[in-house]
């Protein structure tokens, strides 16, 4: 028998149906987002009446001192007043634009930004004062002059369509002097022009700690932290050696357990720190079992390289490390993150 | 766009892609109901919704499988009629072609449906499956001899 590609397809094809009901699928969605939320608040409540117990068990934890009083929220904060870990522009929605935090170091913080008035979607990148502005970033020739809140601003990253005019993918303005702010729309969206009052939806105020599900008691020595990155299932971290040449990044991801079980494939079996181990050499990964969370360690060239054993034993996972109530603020938690 | 909205306007199309990867719609309603309330939860986390739950299908229909072969043999999972519009010819064989890809190992069955139906580049399902090139063009490879299928000579790995 010789069949072809095109028999393949078409057989692919004859499992597609021609009628789906979404409304079912629809209702028991919504049913079950109900019936985890009031589970994951269960779960905060518990946390909630613990907290408590522990501050009527130490009379020192309820003494805080008062916080301080908010900064007007369009106040630009310092590059010195910002943690490494923290943010400094705020999160969540202004005026029908989100902004959710993505990734965070020293020197950056980039939120995802999405709107529908004007629609768009894309990456605010907001740079510390004094770091120089990336290249692909510089003006572009002919584009037209703007402003973002009285700030002189340009356009950067033409594209230029088969048809229509070019335009630009990014708007970058300097939010204070010598700290240049970056919105870029994502790449293979429609082009919809960049207009400059996105930008000046972007509001600063006073530091705002960030959460992670993990705590990291210290570092290997010879690395430092690089960045935190918040994705779809994971909390990215790397360090980076700083005593040896060529310097590797080291990345970490903090995964379900559940959604790893299907990423096995030729692996060996190791311990790390107690934990079991695999090393799968297919994805340059070694995946360590923290139980409800699995830490993978990317981009190995070969298994338990030095650093890891020190690493993971000085990791504590958040109680629930899926659900965000129970994680830790970032920049207590992890070694570096001030 | 709102979890809603993406929801109401993609769902369908989601369900359509989910059944032809499982072979299966109610295995596919199940699949795509676990991914959406997951997504649900991250949802001011997703750069691209498209790609990403298109991706979360595969990896939850990957551990979903493993999961359901413990209490269900796998002879015994069968094939739904198709609702696709009758061809002239062929039709016996396609039926058969249908059979064999649903006795598949999943990751074989995974990488054929992203490859001929998905149209992604071995790179793209390696990067979706988490494993390497090498990988998926083995598994592409040993799903083609079971099925009988030959590949054409002019779609190597460079031009796809």
């Amino acid at each position: 028998m010789n069949r072809t590609e095109e028999d393949l397809l078409l057989a692919l094809r004859a499992d597609e149906p021609g009628y789906v009901a979404p409304a079912p699928v629809l209702a028991a969605v919504g049913r079950l987002i109900v019936r985890r939320r009031r589970r994951r608040i269960t779960v905060a409540a518990t946390l909630g009446v613990l907290a408590v117990l522990a501050a009527l068990l130490v009379p020192a934890l309820s003494h805080k001192p008062p916080a301080p009083p908010a900064t007007p929220p369009t106040t630009p904060a310092t590059p010195t007043s910002r943690p490494a870990l923290a943010i400094t522009v705020r999160e969540g929605d202004v005026n029908g634009t989100r902004f959710n935090v993505k990734f965070l170091s020293k020197n950056l913080q980039a939120f995802n930004v999405s709107s529908t008035a004007p629609a768009f979607q894309g990456t605010l990148m907001v740079y510390v004062q004094g770091r120089p502005l990336h290249e692909k970033y510089m003006p572009v020739d002919g584009a037209p002059t703007v402003t973002v809140a009285g700030r002189p601003a340009h356009y950067a990253v033409r594209d230029v369509p088969p048809t229509g005019p070019a335009t630009h993918r990014a708007l970058v303005w300097e939010w204070a002097p010598g700290g240049w702010a970056i919105l870029e729309q994502s790449e293979g969206v429609p082009q919809i022009g960049l207009p400059p009052v996105l930008a000046e939806r972007v509001e600063f105020g006073p530091p705002v700690v960030t959460r992670v599900p993990l705590r990291i008691a210290h570092l290997p020595a010879g690395h430092e932290l690089a960045g935190v990155q918040w994705g779809y299932f994971n909390v990215s971290f790397r360090t980076l050696p700083t005593g040896s040449e060529p310097a590797t990044t080291v990345y970490m991801y903090v995964l379900p357990t559940r959604d790893v079980d299907s990423l096995t494939a030729e692996h060996q079996n190791l311990t790390v720190a107690g934990h079991p181990s695999k090393w799968v050499p297919t994805n340059l990964s070694q995946y360590v079992d923290m139980g409800q969370c699995t830490l993978q360690f990317r981009t190995l060239t070969a298994p338990n390289p030095p650093y890891l054993e020190e690493l993971v034993r000085g990791i504590t996972m958040a109680p629930d490390c899926v659900s965000e109530a129970t994680w830790f603020p970032a920049t207590s938690s992890i070694a570096g993150g001030n | 766009m709102t979890f809603e909205e993406y929801a109401a306007a993609r769902l369908p199309a989601l369900l359509r892609y989910a059944t032809v990867l499982t072979g299966e719609r109610a295995l596919a309603e199940d699949v795509v109901q676990e991914v959406l309330v997951r997504a649900h939860a991250r949802w001011r986390r997703i750069d691209e919704p498209e790609s990403y739950l298109r991706r979360m299908v595969v990896n939850e229909y990957l551990s979903w499988r493993r999961r359901w072969s413990r209490v269900v043999p796998h002879a015994s999972v069968g094939l739904p009629p198709s609702d696709a519009p009758d061809h002239p010819t062929s039709h016996a064989d396609r039926d058969a072609l249908r059979a064999e890809l649903a006795l598949l190992p999943r990751r074989q069955r995974a990488v054929i449906v992203l490859r001929y139906y998905q149209g992604l580049t071995d790179a793209e399902i390696a990067d979706a499956l988490g494993c390497s090139p090498g990988t998926v063009r083995g598994y592409a490879s040993r799903a083609l001899a079971t099925l009988r299928v030959s590949p054409r000579v002019h779609l190597t790995q460079e031009t796809r």
